[in-house]
């Protein structure tokens, strides 16, 4: 199968997955005790005629099915509705707050793979070790402690008792700071988020690449490269490794999911202004369309990086292609 | 599956006794295995082991530290941290135990229909489980506890319907596999019906890793409650380790051992039983038993 096809193909099987996701924000909305039109519009704001004109809209005097097919044609032209709390389209507030989310994420994301590849390695190369085993305990505590707890316990030691970093916010305020005095401003205030957020996916990916280089390093090839009398750094990084590698991206994919749970508790305790952050406060206010329209941006996004990763996996081993279906 | 010892008492006994032959060998297993025995016990003997009722107000003054009446201190309604941490133990348990078997059993109701029967309906069902696996879980839990309302039920109900796939996922694929073999075709062949050979003959042969993904899901499940009371969408009424770390939020400088003690019991509960998980694996899955 050809590379180009092969991705035509994950991207159409992504469609379906996009509907489904749709749909169920579709049966949420009409399960969710309460009026579906005030589900949808929100508590607050509103009047008789705009919820008039809103129950014309979605078809509420048609049949559910009907209804659905108005739901899924709106969603996907793009109109994720308005919200009253912030009149705002929903689309619009939500991607004013995705860079922050992002940045959080992105450098929690690079972090743990800087930090967790080169443990994994280094575990795996002695086995059952003391070396191999105290990475491995410690690096599933990583993976049992509440981020936001470890939050709140590195806000407790880091800045109440040492006093080196900020804890609140992404920016100071009132600071007056541009261009690099400004960046260099949000990257120390990004350093706790970032570094909590990222010990429970460093934990994963250190379990990972141990784990993937055992098993990949005692496959034939390897004795072949070890045969040849090549060097244990060459032999390790450039023939096992490099294989060893290939389930880590699709880990990654599969992780953002959990990645944005944990960054909505983590913008939480350092008080981020990102999407987490966003939510909560949409919760709080009932802000029903801007909750059921970051659902499915959040969703539409791990889709495309698990489509990304997907690519991503057949580039670097084409094997995939042929075999993964 | 030719065993000669037809009586399934003994035979189950003698499967136990190799079972914890192995699992014993696993020394961060036994760790796991006793601290989740030292919470089921805190959990059950709470009302005998807490000093005080756990949102009982008038228990001390607010905000004391940790000493020898109040062990952890009190928070800022003067109730009793320590007290709270011993009851707390009731509902995590309570949310991880049940969450878990319960998507469990929807994983592996799903994954051996999926596997059994194939065709259309594999797809059908594989295309389902790959939606939820792209679902945010934690983002779809607080959406739905805070559309439905926060009750440690509601809790339960939605971490099981967003977890059941990983178990789908790995039942199916041992059904695939096992569905074909002999024993299968002989149960058949004594004209089985599906049930009895979908849940008497192949699921015992595949039920290694489901029991490995429970006991970590368990542990997923505890962070989840933890995380959603946390965030102040857990029941308010009932006494949680999230619900004291929620309060605690505005108290860390004036009273970290309100955040403290809470953050430890979620933290050690999780490891246990992600310690116990590991232990499970080594010594249940088959490709390791050769060692």
């Amino acid at each position: 199968m050809s590379l180009p096809y092969y991705i035509l193909r994950r991207a159409l099987q992504a469609v379906p997955l996009l509907v489904g996701v749709v749909v169920i924000n579709f049966l949420i909305i009409h399960l969710a005790p309460g009026d579906p039109v005030l589900v949808i519009a929100g508590e607050y704001g509103t009047t008789p005629e705009y919820l008039a004109a809103m129950r014309a809209k979605m078809g509420l005097d048609k049949p559910l099915s009907v209804q659905l097919l108005i739901y899924l044609k709106t969603t996907f032209m793009g109109d994720l509705g308005h919200s009253f709390v912030w009149n705002q389209s929903v689309l619009r507030i939500i991607l004013e707050f995705v860079p922050a989310t992002f940045l959080l994420m992105g450098s929690s994301l690079v972090l743990s793979v800087l930090i967790g590849v080169p443990l994994g390695v280094w575990a795996s190369r002695k086995p059952y070790s003391l070396m191999d085993n105290t990475i491995t305990t410690v690096s599933l505590a990583g993976y049992s402690i509440p981020v936001f707890w470890l939050g709140i316990m590195s806000i407790l030691l880091f800045s109440v008792r040492l006093k080196w970093l900020p804890t609140q916010g992404m920016a100071s305020i009132a600071s007056g700071y541009t261009g690099s005095a400004y960046a260099l401003d949000v990257a120390r205030h990004l350093v706790l988020p970032a570094t909590v957020l990222a010990l429970a996916q460093l934990a994963l990916i250190t379990r990972l690449t141990r784990a993937s280089l055992l098993e990949v390093m005692s496959l034939d090839f390897i004795t072949t490269a070890w045969s040849k009398g090549l060097g244990e750094n060459w032999v390790i990084f450039r023939h096992g490794l490099r294989n060893a590698l290939l389930p880590i991206v699709t880990i990654i994919g599969l992780q953002v999911g959990y990645l944005f749970g944990g960054a909505i508790l983590t913008e939480t305790v350092f008080a981020w202004p990102g999407m987490g952050r966003l939510m909560l406060r949409a919760l709080s206010t009932r802000d029903y369309p801007l909750i059921m329209g970051m659902f499915i941006v959040i969703t539409v996004m791990i889709v495309l990086v698990n489509l990304l990763t997907d690519i991503l996996y057949a580039v670097l081993d084409p094997r995939v292609r042929v075999t993964k279906k | 599956m030719s065993a000669p010892d037809r009586r399934p008492a003994s035979r189950l006994a003698r499967a136990c006794a190799e079972f914890w032959r192995r699992y014993r060998k696993n020394r961060s297993g036994l760790v796991g295995l006793a601290l989740v025995c030292g919470f089921l016990l805190l959990a059950v003997l709470a009302g005998a082991i807490a000093t005080s009722a756990p949102l009982d107000t008038k228990t001390g003054a607010p905000f004391e530290p940790p000493g020898p009446i109040h062990y952890f201190g009190t928070d800022d309604l003067g109730r009793d941290v320590f007290s709270g941490v011993v009851y707390g133990a009731r509902v995590s348990l309570a949310v991880g135990f049940l969450a878990a078997l319960t998507s469990t059993i929807i994983g592996i109701i799903i994954g051996a229909v999926a596997g059994y029967f194939g065709g259309w309906v594999d797809d059908l069902l594989m295309r389902v489980t790959e939606m939820f696996m792209v679902i945010p879980v934690f983002v779809l839990a607080l959406l739905l506890v805070a559309l439905f309302g926060p009750s440690v039920s509601n809790v339960i109900v939605v971490i099981s319907i967003l977890s059941w796939p990983g178990t789908a996922r790995l039942v199916r694929a041992d059904f695939l596999s096992l569905k074909n073999r002999e024993f299968v075709e002989a149960a058949r062949s004594l004209s089985a019906g599906h049930l009895d050979i979908i849940f008497a003959e192949i699921l015992p042969n595949a039920l290694a890793p489901v029991i490995i993904t429970a006991s970590l899901r368990v542990a997923t499940a505890i962070l989840i409650e933890a995380g959603l009371s946390f965030l102040g969408f857990g029941d308010p009424n009932t006494i949680s380790w999230g619900l004291m770390l929620y309060w605690a939020q505005n108290f860390i400088r004036h009273a970290p051992w309100m955040a403290i003690f809470p953050g430890l019991a979620i933290s050690l509960t999780t490891l246990a039983f992600n310690l116990m998980g590991d232990g499970l694996n080594d010594a249940l899955n088959p490709r390791l038993k050769e060692r």
